[in-house]
């Protein structure tokens, strides 16, 4: 009698290695495609430096708000391609077809887009808030929010993405789904680096950001399984 | 009564399914439309004739009477769409995909409705059209919600395939509900 192959921890943790190698190494050799997002970070600030005017008072008032916005957006633009290539060479049909559980590869895949658009825009923020004039002090909220908040952006922008990955004309529509599921995370993290300006204790925001990232965690790799299987479908 | 919660069972069972649930429910659409009109001009002379006006708002209050009503539903139609979604993706059943298919144009004006409605109030009371706070607000990313599945279905030809996306987006926005 052949029993069922059991797919083990270890198998499982190597097919998540695997997959992010792959992403990895697929990124490194078509860089622009993280490389893009982050330049239209600062083209989107500069343009809104140039339309408040220089002013410093002006742009510190508003530099969180505006930060925080343009990682939505520049978040949003990175996820368009998670997974087109892999849909339009069948490797994403493959993918399904996995006889381990396939929210493996798939949190793998998020994980990838994650550090390549949240935490690289984590890493050039202190330049963002520089050219905003955002005071140094509160340079450690800003950072924290962005780490804490922007894997939720990754994992809830994945369904999007995944539900729209077989359209012909998927770009505005993916803003559409996926902005008002942001909303939250913009409120916390852009009002956290708001209050912490005037002097308010941010305690209450972090938390919030951090129980919407844990939430998104569990819950969008199974929407992403079943959104992909759907679009594979047609 | 065995034989009673058979019978129950296997009307239950027959609700389910699209062309037993057109056949029954078109008997009782025509009840439930009477029912409508009647609790509808009942509700519209009560509150409009008969209800006493408000000490500090006078008269302007009454539409509260349509806005709270209209919110209300908007947020309920949510999620009973998240619901219904839930029940199409775990039983597969084609009603579901009726029930989120219908629920999304009424959810949409019923959220538009609560927020003109507000919006009416809000001038006389507070002084502006529009207040960005946390019910406003809330309402506003409400309607957009309903229209990013709305626009979701609409762009996927197959009517099955778009059913089963818009219940994976109705669930989704569903847990962002009660944070918004």
């Amino acid at each position: 009698m052949v029993s069922e192959p059991q797919p083990d921890s270890v198998s499982v943790m190597r097919l998540f290695a695997t997959q992010l190698r792959r992403e990895i190494q697929s990124t490194a050799r078509s860089p622009e495609e993280v490389i893009n997002p982050l330049i239209f970070l600062f083209l989107a600030i500069t343009l809104f430096a140039l339309s408040i005017g220089g002013g410093a008072e002006d742009l510190r008032e508003r530099a969180p708000g505006i930060i925080w916005v343009l990682v939505l957006l520049a978040n949003m633009l990175s996820l368009e391609s998670l997974f087109r290539r892999d849909y339009d060479d069948g490797t994403l049909e493959q993918m399904l077809l996995l006889a381990q559980p396939v929210f493996v590869p798939i949190l793998a895949k998020i994980v990838a887009q994650w550090c390549m658009s949240g935490l690289a825009m984590t890493l050039l923020a202190p330049l963002a808030a520089l050219i905003l004039y955002l005071p140094t002090s509160e340079l450690p909220v800003l950072l924290l929010t962005l780490l804490l908040g922007t894997p939720a952006l990754s994992l809830f922008g994945a369904v999007g993405a995944a539900l729209t990955v077989g359209l012909r004309r998927g770009g505005v529509l993916l803003a559409l789904l996926i902005l008002p599921l942001y909303v939250p995370v913009l409120i916390f993290g852009a009002g956290a680096v708001t209050e912490h300006m005037v002097g308010v204790g941010v305690d209450a925001q972090i938390y919030w950001l951090l129980a919407i990232t844990m939430l998104a965690l569990t819950v969008a790799p199974f929407a992403v399984q079943a959104a992909l299987r759907i679009s594979v479908e047609q | 009564m065995v034989c009673t919660l058979g019978l129950l069972k296997e009307f239950w069972h027959r609700l389910g399914s699209p062309r037993w649930f057109y056949q029954i429910s078109g008997g009782w659409l025509k009840a439930f439309s009477a029912l409508a009109v009647l609790l509808l001009v009942t509700g519209c002379v009560w509150g409009l004739a008969f209800a006493p006006p408000d000490y500090q708002q006078g008269n302007s209050f009454r539409i509260m009477y349509v806005h709270v009503p209209t919110a209300i539903v908007a947020q309920s139609a949510y999620m009973a769409m998240g619901a219904a979604g839930v029940v199409l993706l775990v039983w597969r059943m084609k009603l579901a995909d009726m029930v989120l298919a219908t629920i999304v144009p009424f959810g949409m004006s019923m959220t538009a409705l609560a927020l003109l409605t507000g919006a009416i109030w809000g001038k006389p009371t507070w002084g502006a059209w529009w207040v960005w706070d946390a019910r406003t607000t809330s309402m506003l990313v409400l309607l957009f919600l309903y229209f990013g599945i709305y626009a979701l279905r609409q762009s996927i030809p197959s009517q099955e395939t778009a059913g089963r996306a818009c219940a994976v987006l109705a669930i989704v926005g569903m847990i962002n509900i009660p944070i918004i």
